[in-house]
């Protein structure tokens, strides 16, 4: 990433093979659309590799990388907020109804789930990322967790009738 | 005396590794003698087992970062390919004309060059700019 950030081409190139992956998977679970998230990504790679030599602390630099895909993420949310998501073929049954449910709560609370489970980062680095308190943090995910549960629990029944 | 928001802080702050010592004795404590908030951490934990799936990663389009001219490259280029084009436009394309002689006296017929085949040298020019800019593409292997 340091040489990334001096300029060199091939250490670029690296970096972006090694974050597209994780980019891509964040933004489709959260867009809930394959190509949206494919042009998120793009996106978001751009503007790192356009905005890398900018970065102050290295250290920083996956908080840092999130912020700009939040932030490409909510500009898209709000263009096309009416569509609905689809689950992406390759989804097994668990899976596919997990993303679905996943996709019924609100950006705000998607958003915190992803970040926390997904992609692993603490509360403090998701503080940063979305530039809330960590207080808020914890609340917001105790309450996007449960509102997903409810969400899963109701797709799953409406798939397969009520546990007997 | 903490209250109940304060424990559900706590809740995910010990689901996720990231709790206090004093802070995860004091929730201990509130869980022996608190239904609710037992109720509230079974939930919870069964929600990351739902998510527990989607951990795995998509299939993802393959990224190609490309070289760049820069701009005021791009520009000089373009600038001296017009001004080449130019050049032949003028001195090689048109036909050339010995002096000036009464229309009259004119008998033969002018023969007019070919004009150079402007379309061609451009597309060449146009590959050869796309060739070289930096962009980053996704190979269209979406699903």
């Amino acid at each position: 990433m340091v040489k990334a950030k001096r300029g060199e081409k091939k250490a670029m190139e690296r970096l972006i093979r090694e974050w597209q992956p994780r980019l891509y998977n964040f933004a489709l679970k959260h867009l809930g659309n394959p190509d949206d998230a494919v042009d998120v990504t793009q996106q978001v790679l751009f503007i790192m590799s356009r905005q890398l030599k900018k970065l102050r602390e290295p250290s920083a630099f996956s908080v840092w990388l999130y912020s700009i895909a939040m932030n490409e993420i909510r500009k898209t949310w709000r263009k096309r907020r009416e569509e609905v998501a689809e689950v992406p073929d390759y989804m097994g049954e668990k899976e596919g109804l997990a993303f679905a449910a996943l996709q019924l709560l609100p950006p705000h609370q998607r958003e915190i789930i992803l970040l926390k489970e997904i992609e692993g980062f603490s509360v403090k680095e998701i503080s940063e990322i979305l530039s809330i308190p960590e207080g808020t943090v914890k609340s917001r995910l105790f309450y996007a967790l449960k509102a997903l549960r409810a969400q899963y629990l109701r797709l799953k029944e409406e798939a397969y009738g009520r546990p007997q | 005396m903490v209250d109940h928001s304060e424990y559900k802080r706590m809740i995910v702050e010990f689901l996720y590794g990231e709790i206090t010592p004093q802070r995860e004795s004091l929730l201990l404590r509130h869980l022996a003698q608190c239904e609710e908030c037992r109720r509230e951490l079974r939930e919870i934990r069964q929600a990351r087992e739902i998510l527990q799936p989607l951990r795995n990663p998509a299939p993802s389009p393959r990224v190609v970062l490309k070289e760049r001219v820069s701009l005021p490259w791009a520009a000089a280029l373009f600038l001296l390919s017009f001004l080449f084009l130019l050049f032949n436009l003028i001195y090689r394309g048109l036909p050339r004309t010995e002096g000036l002689r009464n229309p009259s006296q004119i008998t033969e017929t002018l023969e007019i060059k070919e004009p150079p085949d402007f379309s061609v040298l451009l597309e060449d020019y146009e590959a050869y700019f796309l060739q070289e800019e930096d962009y980053l593409s996704i190979e269209d292997n979406r699903r």
